[in-house]
């Protein structure tokens, strides 16, 4: 499943969601606000998205992912709003039969996501805000993101 | 922009985010176009015109048409859900 949400992410929910009995192996990854940034303090970090458009590229990622490493469980859930140092701004979970694929589909997720779905963050500090340059959207590649 | 509309003209909405939003101030802009449709090209040097402010940004952008990406010859009707795209930067 995933989610796009406003609230603070529950990572334990996550990670039991994504679980699977036939699987002998979780990987869970989370991103976090972090206290600096390329141009120094960081105390808050405010994320906005396209909302539909978002949905609908965390859903081909999950599509392409649960095929391409036979996951047996997916989440991901991205937050937007207004974020303090140390929240956790992204929560991906998976499963599979083996951690190998977990791993793998685990961080092609991550990459995926800052390649492919619309969401901008600004960086908040006592010195003012930026907004933070990524990488521009391109058409989705039929086979994969990365 | 206000303007006034010609019963034979029709209005394109265009949502900003990012940057682009916060540099014009609201979340969508409109814009009167003179033919049924409009390509993608037409439309950024259309907007370029009609405010300013982005031009002055001079940071790149994509156009989605319908929630994807569209190369500048796509075209657009007012019908098209329309939005301006500055790089990206998520997780």
């Amino acid at each position: 499943m995933i989610a796009i949400v406003y609230q603070p992410i529950d990572v334990s929910a996550v990670l039991r969601e994504a679980s699977h009995d036939s699987s002998g192996a979780s990987v869970l990854f989370l991103g976090s606000v972090r206290d600096h940034g390329e141009k120094g303090a960081v105390s808050e970090i405010y994320y906005e998205a396209y909302l539909e458009m978002a949905e609908d590229a965390l859903r081909k990622i999950e599509h392409y992912v649960i095929e391409h490493w036979n996951l047996l469980g997916f989440v991901t859930i991205q937050r937007l709003g207004l974020l303090k140092v140390g929240e956790v701004s992204v929560a991906i979970a998976v499963s599979s039969e083996h951690r190998k694929e977990a791993f793998e589909a685990c961080s092609y997720v991550i990459d995926a996501i800052k390649q492919s779905v619309p969401v901008w963050k600004k960086e908040i500090s006592a010195a003012g805000s930026r907004w933070v340059e990524g990488v521009m959207l391109e058409d989705n590649k039929e086979d994969g993101y990365v | 922009m206000n303007m006034a509309v010609d019963k034979n003209q029709s209005v394109l909405r265009v949502k900003l985010f990012g940057l682009l939003r916060e540099a014009v101030g609201i979340n969508e802009v409109t814009l009167i176009l003179a033919d049924e449709c409009i390509t993608v090209e037409g439309l950024k040097r259309d907007l370029l015109v009609c405010y300013p402010v982005l031009a002055s940004l001079n940071v790149p952008f994509v156009v989605a048409v319908n929630r994807k990406v569209a190369d500048n010859t796509a075209k657009i009707t007012s019908c098209d859900e329309v939005a301006l795209l500055p790089f990206v930067s998520g997780g």
